[in-house]
Protein backbone atom coordinates (compact mmCIF):
# COMPACT_ATOMS: atom_id res chain seq x y z
CA UNK A 1 0.00 0.00 0.00
CA UNK A 2 1.17 3.52 -0.79
CA UNK A 3 1.75 6.14 1.93
CA UNK A 4 -1.46 7.87 0.87
CA UNK A 5 -3.47 4.65 1.19
CA UNK A 6 -1.96 3.99 4.62
CA UNK A 7 -2.90 7.53 5.71
CA UNK A 8 -6.46 7.11 4.37
CA UNK A 9 -6.89 3.91 6.36
CA UNK A 10 -5.27 5.27 9.54
CA UNK A 11 -7.44 8.40 9.48
CA UNK A 12 -10.47 6.31 8.50
CA UNK A 13 -10.04 3.80 11.31
CA UNK A 14 -9.37 6.38 14.02
CA UNK A 15 -12.11 8.80 12.96
CA UNK A 16 -14.66 6.00 12.49
CA UNK A 17 -13.93 4.59 15.95
CA UNK A 18 -14.31 8.08 17.45
CA UNK A 19 -17.63 8.59 15.62
CA UNK A 20 -18.89 5.14 16.68
CA UNK A 21 -18.10 5.93 20.32
CA UNK A 22 -19.64 9.42 20.06
CA UNK A 23 -22.83 7.98 18.53
CA UNK A 24 -23.03 5.02 20.94
CA UNK A 25 -22.78 7.41 23.86
CA UNK A 26 -25.86 9.42 22.73
CA UNK A 27 -28.48 6.86 23.89
CA UNK A 28 -26.51 6.23 27.09
CA UNK A 29 -26.40 9.96 27.99
CA UNK A 30 -30.05 10.34 26.95
CA UNK A 31 -30.91 7.46 29.28
CA UNK A 32 -28.98 9.01 32.17
CA UNK A 33 -30.39 12.53 31.64
CA UNK A 34 -33.95 11.20 31.29
CA UNK A 35 -33.82 9.56 34.73
CA UNK A 36 -35.63 6.54 33.28
CA UNK A 37 -35.09 3.51 35.49
CA UNK A 38 -37.66 1.15 33.97
CA UNK A 39 -36.36 0.77 30.42
CA UNK A 40 -37.74 -2.45 28.93
CA UNK A 41 -34.39 -3.91 27.87
CA UNK A 42 -35.92 -7.09 26.46
CA UNK A 43 -38.27 -5.22 24.11
CA UNK A 44 -35.51 -2.79 23.12
CA UNK A 45 -33.19 -5.72 22.27
CA UNK A 46 -35.95 -7.43 20.27
CA UNK A 47 -36.48 -4.26 18.24
CA UNK A 48 -32.73 -3.92 17.71
CA UNK A 49 -32.43 -7.54 16.54
CA UNK A 50 -35.37 -7.09 14.13
CA UNK A 51 -33.77 -3.96 12.69
CA UNK A 52 -30.38 -5.69 12.47
CA UNK A 53 -31.92 -8.63 10.62
CA UNK A 54 -33.12 -6.18 7.94
CA UNK A 55 -30.25 -3.71 7.80
CA UNK A 56 -27.29 -5.96 8.66
CA UNK A 57 -27.24 -7.79 5.30
CA UNK A 58 -27.89 -4.48 3.50
CA UNK A 59 -24.86 -2.91 5.19
CA UNK A 60 -22.61 -5.86 4.26
CA UNK A 61 -23.77 -5.93 0.64
CA UNK A 62 -23.35 -2.16 0.31
CA UNK A 63 -19.86 -2.43 1.83
CA UNK A 64 -18.82 -5.12 -0.68
CA UNK A 65 -20.43 -3.30 -3.63
CA UNK A 66 -19.41 0.30 -3.01
CA UNK A 67 -15.78 -0.10 -1.92
CA UNK A 68 -14.31 -0.71 -5.41
CA UNK A 69 -16.43 2.11 -6.87
CA UNK A 70 -15.90 4.80 -4.21
CA UNK A 71 -12.45 3.96 -2.92
CA UNK A 72 -11.44 3.58 0.73
CA UNK A 73 -11.56 7.28 1.62
CA UNK A 74 -14.95 7.67 -0.03
CA UNK A 75 -16.32 4.66 1.84
CA UNK A 76 -15.03 5.74 5.26
CA UNK A 77 -16.76 9.09 4.73
CA UNK A 78 -19.96 7.65 3.24
CA UNK A 79 -20.53 5.09 5.97
CA UNK A 80 -20.24 7.69 8.72
CA UNK A 81 -22.55 10.21 7.08
CA UNK A 82 -24.97 7.95 5.23
CA UNK A 83 -27.31 8.85 2.36
CA UNK A 84 -24.98 6.94 0.04
CA UNK A 85 -27.14 6.12 -2.99
CA UNK A 86 -28.98 9.46 -3.11
CA UNK A 87 -26.02 11.71 -2.36
CA UNK A 88 -22.49 10.39 -1.92
CA UNK A 89 -22.28 8.01 -4.87
CA UNK A 90 -23.76 10.53 -7.35
CA UNK A 91 -21.47 13.25 -5.95
CA UNK A 92 -18.44 11.00 -6.50
CA UNK A 93 -19.53 10.05 -10.03
CA UNK A 94 -20.25 13.64 -10.94
CA UNK A 95 -16.76 14.62 -9.74
CA UNK A 96 -15.11 11.81 -11.72
CA UNK A 97 -16.93 12.87 -14.89
CA UNK A 98 -15.98 16.51 -14.42
CA UNK A 99 -12.33 15.69 -13.73
CA UNK A 100 -12.30 13.21 -16.63
CA UNK A 101 -10.40 10.58 -14.65
CA UNK A 102 -10.62 6.87 -15.12
CA UNK A 103 -12.28 4.80 -12.37
CA UNK A 104 -10.01 2.65 -10.24
CA UNK A 105 -7.02 5.00 -10.52
CA UNK A 106 -5.20 6.98 -7.81
CA UNK A 107 -6.65 10.18 -9.24
CA UNK A 108 -10.16 8.71 -9.06
CA UNK A 109 -9.61 7.93 -5.38
CA UNK A 110 -8.69 11.57 -4.72
CA UNK A 111 -11.65 12.97 -6.68
CA UNK A 112 -14.07 10.55 -5.03
CA UNK A 113 -12.81 11.40 -1.53
CA UNK A 114 -12.94 15.16 -2.17
CA UNK A 115 -16.43 15.05 -3.71
CA UNK A 116 -17.87 12.96 -0.89
CA UNK A 117 -16.23 15.02 1.86
CA UNK A 118 -17.57 18.28 0.41
CA UNK A 119 -21.01 16.72 -0.10
CA UNK A 120 -21.00 15.62 3.56
CA UNK A 121 -20.21 19.14 4.75
CA UNK A 122 -22.92 20.75 2.59
CA UNK A 123 -25.57 18.23 3.68
CA UNK A 124 -24.63 18.63 7.34
CA UNK A 125 -24.90 22.40 6.99
CA UNK A 126 -28.28 22.24 5.25
CA UNK A 127 -29.62 19.81 7.84
CA UNK A 128 -28.53 22.16 10.63
CA UNK A 129 -30.35 25.07 8.95
CA UNK A 130 -33.32 22.77 8.33
CA UNK A 131 -33.40 21.78 12.00
CA UNK A 132 -33.44 25.43 13.09
CA UNK A 133 -35.95 26.60 10.47
CA UNK A 134 -38.08 23.45 10.12
CA UNK A 135 -41.34 25.21 10.94
CA UNK A 136 -40.71 27.89 8.28
CA UNK A 137 -39.24 25.61 5.60
CA UNK A 138 -41.66 22.72 5.72
CA UNK A 139 -44.68 24.47 4.12
CA UNK A 140 -42.48 25.46 1.16
CA UNK A 141 -40.78 22.08 0.77
CA UNK A 142 -44.05 20.20 1.07
CA UNK A 143 -46.04 22.49 -1.24
CA UNK A 144 -48.17 20.61 -3.83
CA UNK A 145 -46.20 22.33 -6.63
CA UNK A 146 -42.80 21.11 -5.46
CA UNK A 147 -43.88 17.74 -4.09
CA UNK A 148 -43.65 15.89 -7.48
CA UNK A 149 -40.08 17.16 -7.86
CA UNK A 150 -38.90 15.84 -4.49
CA UNK A 151 -40.91 12.63 -4.85
CA UNK A 152 -38.97 11.94 -8.07
CA UNK A 153 -35.49 12.81 -6.87
CA UNK A 154 -34.21 9.22 -7.10
CA UNK A 155 -35.47 8.65 -10.69
CA UNK A 156 -33.78 11.94 -11.66
CA UNK A 157 -30.48 10.88 -10.07
CA UNK A 158 -30.66 7.36 -11.50
CA UNK A 159 -31.48 8.60 -14.99
CA UNK A 160 -28.60 11.08 -14.95
CA UNK A 161 -26.17 8.37 -13.79
CA UNK A 162 -27.41 5.40 -15.83
CA UNK A 163 -27.80 6.73 -19.38
CA UNK A 164 -24.28 8.20 -19.83
CA UNK A 165 -22.55 5.08 -18.48
CA UNK A 166 -24.49 2.84 -20.86
CA UNK A 167 -23.77 5.08 -23.85
CA UNK A 168 -20.09 5.17 -22.90
CA UNK A 169 -19.80 1.36 -22.60
CA UNK A 170 -22.56 -0.21 -24.69
CA UNK A 171 -20.85 -3.61 -25.11
CA UNK A 172 -20.09 -3.98 -21.39
CA UNK A 173 -23.58 -2.75 -20.52
CA UNK A 174 -25.34 -5.11 -22.95
CA UNK A 175 -25.56 -8.26 -20.82
CA UNK A 176 -26.41 -6.77 -17.39
CA UNK A 177 -28.92 -4.35 -18.94
CA UNK A 178 -30.61 -7.05 -21.04
CA UNK A 179 -30.85 -9.33 -18.01
CA UNK A 180 -32.34 -6.72 -15.69
CA UNK A 181 -34.84 -5.65 -18.34
CA UNK A 182 -36.00 -9.27 -18.76
CA UNK A 183 -36.10 -9.77 -14.99
CA UNK A 184 -38.09 -6.57 -14.43
CA UNK A 185 -40.59 -7.41 -17.17
CA UNK A 186 -41.12 -10.89 -15.71
CA UNK A 187 -41.11 -10.10 -11.99
CA UNK A 188 -42.43 -6.53 -12.07
CA UNK A 189 -40.90 -3.27 -10.87
CA UNK A 190 -42.21 -3.60 -7.30
CA UNK A 191 -40.63 -7.04 -6.78
CA UNK A 192 -37.30 -5.97 -8.25
CA UNK A 193 -37.21 -2.82 -6.11
CA UNK A 194 -38.09 -4.74 -2.96
CA UNK A 195 -35.27 -7.23 -3.60
CA UNK A 196 -32.65 -4.86 -5.02
CA UNK A 197 -30.21 -5.48 -2.16
CA UNK A 198 -30.16 -9.23 -2.87
CA UNK A 199 -30.13 -8.95 -6.67
CA UNK A 200 -27.27 -6.44 -6.62
CA UNK A 201 -24.35 -8.77 -5.73
CA UNK A 202 -25.44 -11.20 -8.48
CA UNK A 203 -25.45 -8.44 -11.07
CA UNK A 204 -22.10 -7.11 -9.91
CA UNK A 205 -20.62 -10.57 -10.50
CA UNK A 206 -22.34 -10.91 -13.90
CA UNK A 207 -21.17 -7.46 -14.97
CA UNK A 208 -17.61 -8.14 -13.83
CA UNK A 209 -17.48 -11.56 -15.50
CA UNK A 210 -18.84 -10.19 -18.78
CA UNK A 211 -16.39 -7.27 -18.72
CA UNK A 212 -13.53 -9.70 -18.09
CA UNK A 213 -14.67 -11.89 -20.98
CA UNK A 214 -14.69 -8.87 -23.32
CA UNK A 215 -11.29 -7.76 -22.00
CA UNK A 216 -9.73 -11.19 -22.55
CA UNK A 217 -11.24 -11.35 -26.05
CA UNK A 218 -9.84 -7.91 -26.90
CA UNK A 219 -6.41 -8.79 -25.46
CA UNK A 220 -6.24 -12.05 -27.42
CA UNK A 221 -7.32 -10.33 -30.65
CA UNK A 222 -4.78 -7.61 -30.01
CA UNK A 223 -2.10 -10.26 -29.43
CA UNK A 224 -3.01 -12.13 -32.61
CA UNK A 225 -2.75 -9.06 -34.86
CA UNK B 1 -48.46 15.67 23.77
CA UNK B 2 -45.79 13.32 25.10
CA UNK B 3 -43.91 14.40 28.21
CA UNK B 4 -40.77 12.90 26.67
CA UNK B 5 -40.74 15.75 24.14
CA UNK B 6 -39.47 18.19 26.77
CA UNK B 7 -36.41 15.91 27.06
CA UNK B 8 -36.28 15.39 23.28
CA UNK B 9 -36.20 19.17 22.66
CA UNK B 10 -33.95 20.08 25.61
CA UNK B 11 -30.64 21.94 25.36
CA UNK B 12 -28.88 18.99 27.00
CA UNK B 13 -29.95 16.69 24.19
CA UNK B 14 -28.84 19.30 21.64
CA UNK B 15 -25.30 19.21 23.02
CA UNK B 16 -25.30 15.40 23.29
CA UNK B 17 -26.30 15.18 19.61
CA UNK B 18 -23.86 17.90 18.55
CA UNK B 19 -20.77 15.87 19.52
CA UNK B 20 -20.99 13.10 16.87
CA UNK B 21 -21.93 15.71 14.25
CA UNK B 22 -18.81 17.73 15.07
CA UNK B 23 -16.78 14.49 14.76
CA UNK B 24 -18.23 13.85 11.30
CA UNK B 25 -17.49 17.44 10.19
CA UNK B 26 -13.91 17.10 11.47
CA UNK B 27 -13.47 13.82 9.58
CA UNK B 28 -14.61 15.50 6.35
CA UNK B 29 -12.15 18.37 6.77
CA UNK B 30 -9.27 15.98 7.48
CA UNK B 31 -10.03 13.97 4.36
CA UNK B 32 -10.28 17.12 2.25
CA UNK B 33 -6.83 18.11 3.49
CA UNK B 34 -5.36 14.66 2.75
CA UNK B 35 -6.97 14.47 -0.70
CA UNK B 36 -5.83 18.00 -1.65
CA UNK B 37 -2.26 17.17 -0.62
CA UNK B 38 -2.36 13.97 -2.68
CA UNK B 39 -3.81 15.83 -5.68
CA UNK B 40 -0.75 18.11 -5.63
CA UNK B 41 1.63 15.14 -5.32
CA UNK B 42 -0.09 13.50 -8.31
CA UNK B 43 0.30 16.82 -10.16
CA UNK B 44 -3.43 17.04 -10.80
CA UNK B 45 -4.74 20.28 -12.33
CA UNK B 46 -5.75 22.40 -9.32
CA UNK B 47 -8.28 24.35 -11.39
CA UNK B 48 -10.09 21.08 -12.02
CA UNK B 49 -9.87 20.22 -8.31
CA UNK B 50 -11.56 23.55 -7.43
CA UNK B 51 -14.29 22.80 -10.00
CA UNK B 52 -14.83 19.33 -8.48
CA UNK B 53 -15.28 20.92 -5.06
CA UNK B 54 -17.73 23.51 -6.39
CA UNK B 55 -19.61 20.90 -8.41
CA UNK B 56 -19.99 18.63 -5.39
CA UNK B 57 -21.19 21.50 -3.19
CA UNK B 58 -23.74 22.69 -5.76
CA UNK B 59 -24.94 19.18 -6.55
CA UNK B 60 -25.49 18.35 -2.86
CA UNK B 61 -27.98 21.16 -2.20
CA UNK B 62 -31.06 19.75 -3.96
CA UNK B 63 -30.81 16.12 -2.76
CA UNK B 64 -30.42 17.45 0.82
CA UNK B 65 -33.91 18.99 0.74
CA UNK B 66 -35.90 15.70 0.81
CA UNK B 67 -33.73 14.69 3.78
CA UNK B 68 -34.78 17.94 5.49
CA UNK B 69 -38.41 17.00 4.80
CA UNK B 70 -37.88 13.56 6.39
CA UNK B 71 -36.18 15.19 9.36
CA UNK B 72 -39.04 17.64 9.77
CA UNK B 73 -41.55 14.76 9.53
CA UNK B 74 -39.78 12.90 12.36
CA UNK B 75 -39.52 15.98 14.60
CA UNK B 76 -43.09 16.07 15.96
CA UNK B 77 -42.60 12.50 17.22
CA UNK B 78 -38.93 12.33 18.17
CA UNK B 79 -38.19 15.98 18.94
CA UNK B 80 -35.83 18.28 17.04
CA UNK B 81 -32.45 16.82 17.85
CA UNK B 82 -32.58 13.02 17.45
CA UNK B 83 -33.80 13.19 13.81
CA UNK B 84 -31.16 15.87 13.15
CA UNK B 85 -28.47 13.63 14.61
CA UNK B 86 -29.65 10.51 12.89
CA UNK B 87 -29.93 12.02 9.43
CA UNK B 88 -26.55 13.76 9.75
CA UNK B 89 -24.62 10.75 11.07
CA UNK B 90 -24.92 7.37 9.33
CA UNK B 91 -28.29 8.58 8.12
CA UNK B 92 -30.81 7.40 5.60
CA UNK B 93 -34.40 8.58 5.40
CA UNK B 94 -35.70 5.03 4.89
CA UNK B 95 -33.65 3.54 7.70
CA UNK B 96 -34.52 6.15 10.32
CA UNK B 97 -38.27 6.03 9.64
CA UNK B 98 -38.37 2.21 9.56
CA UNK B 99 -36.20 1.78 12.63
CA UNK B 100 -38.20 4.23 14.74
CA UNK B 101 -41.49 2.71 13.56
CA UNK B 102 -40.31 -0.86 14.28
CA UNK B 103 -39.23 0.05 17.80
CA UNK B 104 -42.35 1.99 18.75
CA UNK B 105 -44.56 -0.81 17.37
CA UNK B 106 -42.53 -3.38 19.32
CA UNK B 107 -43.39 -1.49 22.49
CA UNK B 108 -47.08 -1.94 21.70
CA UNK B 109 -47.84 1.50 20.31
CA UNK B 110 -49.25 2.49 16.93
CA UNK B 111 -45.87 3.12 15.35
CA UNK B 112 -44.16 6.28 14.20
CA UNK B 113 -46.54 9.19 14.76
CA UNK B 114 -47.79 7.98 18.13
CA UNK B 115 -46.86 10.75 20.58
CA UNK B 116 -48.44 8.94 23.52
CA UNK B 117 -45.20 6.98 23.98
CA UNK B 118 -43.50 7.25 27.36
CA UNK B 119 -40.06 8.65 28.04
CA UNK B 120 -38.87 5.07 28.58
CA UNK B 121 -39.99 4.11 25.06
CA UNK B 122 -38.35 7.23 23.63
CA UNK B 123 -35.06 6.19 25.25
CA UNK B 124 -35.51 2.70 23.74
CA UNK B 125 -36.04 4.25 20.29
CA UNK B 126 -32.86 6.30 20.65
CA UNK B 127 -30.92 3.16 21.62
CA UNK B 128 -32.16 1.16 18.63
CA UNK B 129 -31.78 3.96 16.05
CA UNK B 130 -28.26 4.82 17.20
CA UNK B 131 -26.82 1.36 17.84
CA UNK B 132 -28.16 -0.54 14.80
CA UNK B 133 -26.76 2.18 12.49
CA UNK B 134 -23.27 1.31 13.73
CA UNK B 135 -23.25 -1.81 11.55
CA UNK B 136 -22.20 0.31 8.55
CA UNK B 137 -19.05 1.88 9.99
CA UNK B 138 -18.26 -1.41 11.77
CA UNK B 139 -17.99 -3.04 8.32
CA UNK B 140 -15.30 -0.49 7.53
CA UNK B 141 -13.46 -1.05 10.80
CA UNK B 142 -13.51 -4.83 10.46
CA UNK B 143 -12.96 -5.30 6.75
CA UNK B 144 -12.12 -2.27 4.65
CA UNK B 145 -8.36 -2.32 5.08
CA UNK B 146 -8.14 -5.96 3.96
CA UNK B 147 -10.76 -5.57 1.25
CA UNK B 148 -9.05 -2.47 -0.17
CA UNK B 149 -5.69 -4.29 -0.15
CA UNK B 150 -7.28 -7.22 -2.04
CA UNK B 151 -8.88 -4.85 -4.57
CA UNK B 152 -5.59 -3.08 -5.19
CA UNK B 153 -3.70 -6.38 -5.43
CA UNK B 154 -6.26 -7.67 -7.93
CA UNK B 155 -5.65 -4.55 -9.98
CA UNK B 156 -1.86 -4.74 -9.97
CA UNK B 157 0.66 -6.61 -12.11
CA UNK B 158 -0.68 -8.29 -15.24
CA UNK B 159 -4.26 -7.36 -14.37
CA UNK B 160 -3.58 -3.62 -13.91
CA UNK B 161 -5.06 -2.84 -17.32
CA UNK B 162 -8.31 -4.51 -16.30
CA UNK B 163 -8.72 -2.56 -13.05
CA UNK B 164 -10.37 0.60 -14.47
CA UNK B 165 -12.58 -1.62 -16.66
CA UNK B 166 -13.51 -3.71 -13.59
CA UNK B 167 -14.52 -0.66 -11.56
CA UNK B 168 -16.53 0.65 -14.52
CA UNK B 169 -18.21 -2.75 -14.86
CA UNK B 170 -19.11 -2.79 -11.17
CA UNK B 171 -20.66 0.64 -11.49
CA UNK B 172 -22.56 -0.54 -14.57
CA UNK B 173 -23.81 -3.53 -12.59
CA UNK B 174 -24.96 -1.20 -9.81
CA UNK B 175 -26.73 1.17 -12.22
CA UNK B 176 -28.36 -1.68 -14.11
CA UNK B 177 -30.07 -2.79 -10.86
CA UNK B 178 -30.78 0.67 -9.43
CA UNK B 179 -31.45 2.64 -12.60
CA UNK B 180 -32.80 0.49 -15.45
CA UNK B 181 -35.94 -0.73 -13.60
CA UNK B 182 -37.03 2.90 -13.24
CA UNK B 183 -37.51 3.02 -17.02
CA UNK B 184 -39.92 0.11 -16.64
CA UNK B 185 -42.01 1.42 -13.73
CA UNK B 186 -45.22 1.27 -15.76
CA UNK B 187 -47.39 1.97 -12.71
CA UNK B 188 -45.77 5.41 -12.39
CA UNK B 189 -45.34 7.07 -15.82
CA UNK B 190 -43.92 10.22 -14.22
CA UNK B 191 -41.04 8.13 -12.84
CA UNK B 192 -40.29 6.89 -16.38
CA UNK B 193 -40.53 10.44 -17.74
CA UNK B 194 -38.21 11.88 -15.08
CA UNK B 195 -35.63 9.11 -15.52
CA UNK B 196 -35.66 9.53 -19.29
CA UNK B 197 -35.51 13.36 -19.19
CA UNK B 198 -32.61 13.34 -16.72
CA UNK B 199 -30.73 10.70 -18.74
CA UNK B 200 -31.23 12.40 -22.09
CA UNK B 201 -30.42 15.82 -20.58
CA UNK B 202 -26.94 14.67 -19.50
CA UNK B 203 -26.18 13.47 -23.01
CA UNK B 204 -27.55 16.65 -24.65
CA UNK B 205 -25.69 18.92 -22.21
CA UNK B 206 -22.43 17.12 -23.02
CA UNK B 207 -23.13 17.50 -26.75
CA UNK B 208 -23.99 21.18 -26.26
CA UNK B 209 -20.73 21.66 -24.40
CA UNK B 210 -18.73 20.09 -27.26
CA UNK B 211 -20.54 22.11 -29.96
CA UNK B 212 -20.46 25.46 -28.16
CA UNK B 213 -17.08 25.06 -26.50
CA UNK B 214 -18.67 26.14 -23.21
CA UNK B 215 -17.35 23.64 -20.66
CA UNK B 216 -19.80 24.72 -17.97
CA UNK B 217 -22.57 22.60 -19.58
CA UNK B 218 -20.46 19.49 -19.30
CA UNK B 219 -19.01 20.28 -15.89
CA UNK B 220 -22.44 20.79 -14.35
CA UNK B 221 -24.31 18.36 -16.59
CA UNK B 222 -25.18 16.03 -13.75
CA UNK B 223 -26.82 18.52 -11.35
CA UNK B 224 -28.46 20.33 -14.30
CA UNK B 225 -29.87 17.07 -15.67
CA UNK B 226 -31.18 16.18 -12.24
CA UNK B 227 -32.95 19.56 -11.99
CA UNK B 228 -34.41 19.16 -15.49
CA UNK B 229 -35.70 15.70 -14.57
CA UNK B 230 -37.32 17.01 -11.40
CA UNK B 231 -38.74 19.96 -13.34
CA UNK B 232 -40.32 17.50 -15.78
CA UNK B 233 -42.07 15.93 -12.77
CA UNK B 234 -43.47 19.33 -11.75
CA UNK B 235 -44.75 19.98 -15.30
CA UNK B 236 -46.22 16.48 -15.68
CA UNK B 237 -47.67 16.57 -12.15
Amino acid sequence: MSDYDKKVHTVGLISTIVIIIALAVVPVFTHIVSGVDDLDIKTTMEAAISALAVFGPIAIIEFLSYAPIMGAGGLYLSFTTGNVMNMKLPAAQSGLKLANVESGTKEADVISTLSIAVSSLVTTGILFIGMILAAQLLPVLQSPTLAPAFNNLMPAIMGALTVPIIIKNPKTASVPCALIIILTLIMGYATITANQTYILPIFLIISLAWAYFLYQKKTKNGGNE
Amino acid sequence: MGKYLSLANSNVLFFICLIPIICVITQSFIYIRIALKQSKELKMDQTVIKKVITNSAVFSILPSLPIVITMAALMPVLGKFIPWLRLSVIGSATYESMCADMTITNFGYNGLGDTSITTSVFVGVVYVMSLVALVWPLCNIIGLRFYDKAIKKAGSGSKSGFMPIAVGALFLGLMSVMGIPKFLNFSDPICILVTAVAGISVVLLDLLSKKSGLKIFSEFSFPLAMILGMFAAVIAG
